[in-house]
């Protein structure tokens, strides 16, 4: 059988972005999507949550931090309560304060990313952590 | 001219960097953003743009951060395909306001951002209080201006006063993996 792209024979994985700012999730959307990623949408997150539950095979979240609903931190403290060792957690965040970034660290994120951020810079993270693989 | 503006100026500009070199492709030097009057930012900001808002609130330091970004500029920034989205501009000021708390974390100064907002339209005025620091932006993309009106209880200085055991990254470390 023939492919006609890489990703056609590859599993294609799914990304969840948790960001209030439709502008962030559109720029991430697109790029991701561009670099073989499925890719899931929420504006706070308790939305994300919802998405969490509802999709098993999510492998990476980028979650921003201020948020209304449901902030990041409180988001990631529901999602580490799933206990799904596959699923990682980063958060992408113009915040950089320190009780944060321990409290992200402690309730098991995987990463801190600092927004201003570079597209290609949350692309190649999201190889890193998000290898393609074969189907 | 505020007393505390000299010793706010130096972040002001490193955010603005910051923000403008990721967004606009290339570093800024410190000859693009200069402090400005009335009557220039007036100027400039009679340009079509866009301005995002953002309150800030703290022990030492409340008040509000007002980022007027020209069409041409926002646009440059903006990496995905079409217009920018209605609500960018509150996010670059969001961003903005976030650089300037992590340049001052390091000297004992928190405060907590609001929630953005963005405008945009036709008569859209924004009031910028008398004596408040103005900064324009050039770039050869467009320009933008930059406000940071503001009141302090204390007297600010730049001291380090951060803790060595404190796990503050880097400006230049902008992934950071647990």
């Amino acid at each position: 059988m023939l492919f006609s792209t890489r990703w056609e024979y590859m599993m294609r994985q799914k990304i969840l972005i948790v960001d209030d700012s439709e502008s962030v999730r559109q720029q991430l959307f697109e790029a991701l999507s561009v670099a073989g990623f499925d890719i899931l949408q929420a504006p706070n997150g308790s939305a994300g949550l919802d998405l969490v539950q509802a999709n098993t095979d999510i492998s990476l979240i980028f979650c921003d931090i201020h948020m209304p609903v449901m902030n990041g931190l409180s988001f990631l403290e529901a999602v580490s309560k799933l206990h799904r060792p596959s699923l990682s957690v980063l958060m992408l965040t113009a915040e950089r304060a320190p009780d944060m970034i321990a409290q992200a660290k402690k309730l098991g994120a995987k990463g801190w990313l600092k927004k201003p951020f570079n597209v290609d810079m949350i692309v190649t993270t999201a190889h890193k952590l998000c290898p393609l693989r074969a189907a | 001219m505020h007393p505390h503006d000299a010793v706010l100026s130096p972040i002001i500009h490193a955010a603005a960097r910051d923000l403008f070199g990721h967004y606009v492709g290339r570093m800024m030097n410190v000859e693009d953003i200069e402090s400005i009057q009335t009557p220039a930012a007036t100027a400039l900001l009679s340009q079509p743009g866009r301005t995002g808002v953002i309150g800030l609130t703290g022990a030492s330091l409340r008040g509000t951060l007002i980022l007027f970004i020209s069409d041409r500029l926002l646009k440059a920034t903006w990496s995905s395909s079409g217009e920018p989205s209605a609500d960018w501009i509150g996010e670059l000021a969001n961003q903005a306001l976030g650089s300037m708390k992590r340049l001052l974390l390091p000297h004992g100064i928190d405060f907590d951002l609001g929630l953005p907002s963005a405008t945009s339209g036709t008569n859209c005025r924004i009031f910028i209080r008398p004596q408040s620091p103005l900064y324009g932006i050039h770039t050869a993309k467009g320009d933008a201006v930059l406000c940071f009106q503001y009141t302090s209880q204390v007297d600010l200085c730049l001291s380090t006063v951060a803790n060595p055991d404190d796990d503050i990254p880097s400006e230049d470390e902008s992934v950071i993996l647990f």
